[in-house]
């Protein structure tokens, strides 16, 4: 047991070396230590390219990297909670997206944190709109057919979603509401079994993102009817916007963008944005996410801000009409 | 008759010439290197107790970052197939499953450790799965596009029958009472239900923890209810795990292994293959099936469970044919098959390559690239891991009161490390708690992670069956494929039943 | 499937000596009547819905019924034909095992792997009889080495290394 004893002793002892070499820094001369980017998803999907994608170049102006850690569950508000109660100096940043600041402040009413005021937007990056896809076999080749066919046959057709929440789920249940047809849903852990039960016709309707469906559209084995954006993608010129295809005021996009605990020195936040709209500006990044199907943004603090106000308040009423109780 | 034949002739040789073609790709120094350096490492983590193939892969992704995109899915590849060796040589020899997959190689696997037969059991799993490997790849660059259809006819009801069939394949294959291994898989299915509901969004059984509402990740429970409860008992008597240290018999397979193994590895190829091409983690089911087959098929079946060598060779090879069938849906129609294939998606998009139905005709390097890389990737393995045996079991020489620590700690850093989640750690901590106290009641824990695999895929299907059917359960029979596999459980229940229901029935009136 | 019950149920004598100590089988079934029952009490709020529109109570209640029903099948079963008895239950292995992830759970953000480490190869230690301190000691310092060289720096991964603050990140750019 004197041994046992000892041994945590010389436990202690090194931890106690180890808690002196932490150091302290200032704002002035940001950053002078590496940065952490959490990310609300797991690593190797789609949003965890964009934020490396995207902070390459800014880890190169800074001459400090960005370190990412992934902190997937819970609606992005795991993810959140980490940044929100984290030093603000400009060390912590969130990677935001549509789930933790579109969703979270509407479908979580009892978090830890203020999904809005506990941050401070940096910069938004990128968004990217869906395709309204139909499986070929319907015979449907425009979106006003789909909304026609969907009068005539109330509850008949099927949706698919991917994920409860997801910006294609609710573009879904937007479009419900919009165009005033009734569509079933059914409800997906993930894309590529809907995309498979879509290909074979088992559900008929789907809102997904462009990049992931172009492929299947270009074989021949999607239509897609439109685009929900406002300008018809580069990547696809010839599919029509929705409001071309003539359903009016109905915009859908996922998006992502850099936030920072609420407290961050103004100067930091100016010096992060500067940084990010350089990077993204960067012909190499920007031609880069056009070619996976991103709008490549860039705004400033304040814009990322007024945006996420208007995103908050578009989806609130699609939220409780698509019946998701509100939860914890 | 003699045109068929030389159309098949033809298309032999076009065959051929694909595969050469993509032998020429992948072959090259560069890429043989990649493939081999991905093997080596992702074997090397795969190995550490507690981190599963989708942990490892996540580690060692930024690896292949810069690298050319057919360079890096090769790499990437090899450190799959890595991983899931790694995976099997932990469950073998310190019965720590690591995903699914390798929950039934732990059984016999371990035993067969035990018995200080470590080597064999390692070296079966590394020959059955270069068997497995060698004959899915051919079949894959001869049938993928025939087979996505296989894919695409599986509509949910279809699935949930077979998911049924897989209930029913794990409660009929352990060694306990029926009725405890039952409430296992109930018990699983129930974990599984454990976060946001997937329709409604509403929280179930999260008891208030954010961290519940996705759900409870498959390698805590594994850890926790499996391989640490399992560390915990062994503690308590001393006697049980000196066998382990005793003596370790021969290093590789003897004849008579192989021969007793050959057929198994043989069927496992065909029902692992087969069940890797449908979407969704229909993967797990293979190694599930194939025991249950061996065990049927065995003249002793009360074998298995002791360390059958069938129990280790049928479901390895089952896992690595189905390791090479999932890869068919990602590269026929651009979707993948299971979170492994999703993160092997995500490094094709990184890398500029468009994932989709027409990735055969725009980049045909790739495609027969990758898949002759498959099959260089098996022989990789076969390679590296043969001489690594012997380093492996000198493992097992290591004083368990050093191991167990070491156990202790690759599981936490494991658990920690899929999410950055200190609260998984706990997690894995309770589960083992937990499992201690259910083995303690003679419950097996592995029905309950098979209930819990089962259970998360079952709720999806059964719901959307319900929803496209508006909630009729006629689709369960109306659909072909579901009825046939209905049909097919309901022959298998009456064959395995009823011989039991006789001989309980004899051993009544005996006494 | 051999049984083992016959042996005990042949010594009705020694069984009824030691009644006192329940059998396996009676207190699994109480076991699963507990965690059934937890479970619906737990999922108790939450609408089952119907066949056409399955609500997210339907498959947790469902399931607890279920494992309530098998609680009170084993029961009787034990009751019909009474299993072993009840083995002992040894709480220390269990109980450092799960002290040592809760130690990492706790010091891994604060203090990273320089700290975690160590406090949870020497809590495993106690979960073992037979345990050589000096070993441990040696042990936690070689695999408090090995991890932060492998995890933190070769695969750089985003688990802190020691206490925050500490420059991890800048000999992880150093690697890269």
């Amino acid at each position: 047991m004197r041994s046992a004893f000892r041994h945590i002793l010389l436990t202690a002892g090194a931890v106690a070396v180890a808690a002196t070499a932490a150091f302290a820094q200032s704002a002035d001369t940001y950053p002078n230590a590496p940065i952490k980017l959490v990310l609300p998803l797991g690593a190797g999907g789609a949003t965890d390219n964009l934020a490396r994608v995207s902070s390459g170049p800014v880890e190169t102006k800074f001459g400090q990297p960005i370190v990412i850690e992934n902190r997937p569950g819970a609606g992005g508000s795991l993810a959140s909670a980490v940044v929100a109660q984290s030093e603000p100096n400009g060390q912590t940043l969130l990677f935001a997206n549509f789930a933790t600041h579109a969703v979270t402040p509407t479908l979580f009413t009892n978090l830890s944190y203020d999904p809005v005021k506990d941050f401070k937007p940096v910069t938004l990056i990128a968004s990217q709109p869906h395709f309204v896809l139909v499986n070929p076999d319907l015979g449907i080749n425009t979106l006003a057919e789909l909304i026609d066919y969907a009068k005539k046959n109330p509850g008949k057709l099927n949706f698919a979603s991917a994920g409860v929440g997801s910006p294609l789920h609710l573009a879904a249940e937007y479009f419900k509401i919009k165009a005033g047809v009734d569509l079933v849903h059914v409800p997906y852990k993930s894309s590529a079994p809907a995309l498979l039960d879509l290909i074979a016709g088992r559900v008929q309707v789907f809102f997904d993102n462009v990049s992931t469906a172009l492929p299947h559209v270009q074989a021949g084995k999607l239509k897609a009817l439109a685009i929900t954006s406002s300008k018809r993608s580069p990547l696809a010129p010839e599919i029509p916007t929705v409001a071309e295809a003539g359903l009016q005021d109905f915009e859908t996009y996922g998006w992502w963008g850099v936030a920072a605990p609420a407290k961050t020195p103004p100067a930091v936040i100016a010096k992060l944005n500067a940084a990010y709209v350089e990077a993204l500006k960067s012909p190499e990044v920007s031609s880069k996410l056009a070619s996976q199907g991103y709008d490549v943004i860039a705004s400033t603090p304040e814009e990322f801000e007024a945006y996420i106000g208007k995103e908050i308040t578009k989806w609130a009423p699609v939220i409780k009409a698509a019946n998701l109780s509100p939860t914890n | 008759m003699a045109g068929g034949s030389i159309c098949g002739f033809l298309e032999m040789i076009e065959l051929l010439n694909h595969l050469v073609f993509g032998l020429a790709v992948a072959v090259s120094p560069t890429n043989v290197l990649l493939c081999l350096a991905g093997c080596f490492l992702g074997t090397l983590i795969g190995v550490l107790p507690g981190i599963g193939s989708i942990a490892t892969i996540s580690m060692l992704l930024p690896l292949t970052y810069g690298l050319d995109p057919v360079g890096a899915l090769i790499m990437l590849a090899g450190i799959y197939y890595g991983a899931q060796y790694g995976g099997s040589t932990a469950s073998i020899l310190v019965n720590v499953p690591g995903e699914a997959t390798s929950i039934i190689t732990a059984i016999d696997g371990h035993q067969m450790a035990r018995q200080g037969r470590a080597g064999v059991a390692l070296g079966i799993s590394a020959i059955g799965s270069f068997i497995a490997g060698t004959i899915s790849t051919v079949f894959i660059a001869a049938l993928a596009i025939p087979l996505t259809r296989v894919a695409l006819e599986f509509g949910p009801a279809d699935y949930f029958s077979l998911l049924l069939m897989g209930v029913l394949a794990s409660a009929l294959l352990s060694r306990g009472a029926v009725s405890k291994s039952v409430a296992m898989i109930l018990l699983g299915m129930l974990l599984a239900t454990v976060g946001m509901d997937l329709e409604t969004a509403a929280p179930r059984l999260t008891l208030g923890y954010p961290q519940l509402m996705e759900q409870i990740p498959f390698a805590v429970l594994a850890m926790g209810a499996f391989g640490l409860a399992e560390l915990g008992r062994s503690l308590e008597t001393p006697e049980n795990r000196d066998v382990i240290s005793r003596q370790i018999g021969g290093l590789l397979p003897s004849l008579s292994d192989l021969k007793q193994s050959a057929a198994p590895i043989l069927r496992g190829t065909a029902i692992g293959g087969f069940l890797g091409v449908l979407p969704g983690n229909g993967a797990l089911l293979g190694p599930v099936a194939s025991y249950g087959v061996e065990k049927h098929l065995a003249k002793e079946p009360q074998r298995f469970g002791k360390g059958a060598i069938e129990g280790v060779a049928g479901p390895e090879s089952a896992n690595n044919a189905a390791a090479q069938t999932s890869f068919i849906p990602l590269l026929t129609l651009g979707v993948p098959a299971n979170a492994v294939m999703a993160l092997m998606l995500g490094a094709m998009t990184m890398n500029g390559i468009v994932a989709g139905p027409q990735v055969i005709e725009r980049s045909p390097e790739f495609f027969w690239g990758m898949i002759a890389s498959m099959w260089i990737g098996n022989l990789m393995l076969l390679v590296i891991n043969l001489p690594m045996i012997g380093i492996w079991v000198k493992l097992l020489k290591v004083p368990f009161r050093i191991l167990m620590p070491s156990i202790v700690v690759f599981c936490a850093i494991g658990a920690y490390s899929m999410r950055n989640e200190p609260f998984d750690v706990a997690l894995a901590g309770f589960f083992a708690v937990g499992g201690y106290l259910l083995i303690k009641l003679g419950f097996e824990p592995t029905p309950l992670l098979l209930g819990f695999v089962i259970g998360d895929m079952m709720e999806e299907k059964l719901r959307q069956a319900l929803i496209m059917s508006r909630g009729s359960l006629a689709i369960f029979i109306e659909q072909p494929i579901s009825a046939g596999l209905l049909a097919l459980t309901l022959v298998l229940l009456s064959v395995l039943l009823l011989p039991r229901v006789r001989r309980k029935r004899d051993e009544v009136i005996v006494e | 499937m051999p049984n083992k019950d016959t042996s005990s149920v042949s010594d009705v004598g020694e069984t009824e000596a030691k009644s006192w100590v329940p059998t396996q089988d009676f207190v699994a079934g109480i076991a699963l009547l507990a965690l059934g029952g937890f479970a619906l009490y737990q999922s108790a709020g939450l609408p089952t819905g119907s066949l056409s529109a399955v609500g997210p109570g339907l498959l947790p209640r469902g399931l607890a019924f279920g494992i309530v029903f098998m609680g009170v099948l084993i029961i009787l079963l034990d009751f019909t034909r009474p299993g072993e008895r009840l083995g002992i239950v040894h709480l220390r292995p269990p109980v450092f095992i799960f002290a040592a992830l809760m130690a990492f759970a706790l010091t891994i953000k604060p203090l990273g792997l320089l700290g975690a480490v160590p406090i949870a190869v020497g809590l495993a230690g106690f979960a073992s009889t037979e345990t050589q301190w000096r070993e441990i000691v040696v042990l936690a310092a070689a695999l408090t080495v090995a991890c932060i060289v492998v995890f933190g720096y070769l695969l750089t991964l985003s688990i802190p290394v020691g206490p925050s603050g500490w420059p991890v990140a800048a000999f992880a750019a150093f690697w890269k």
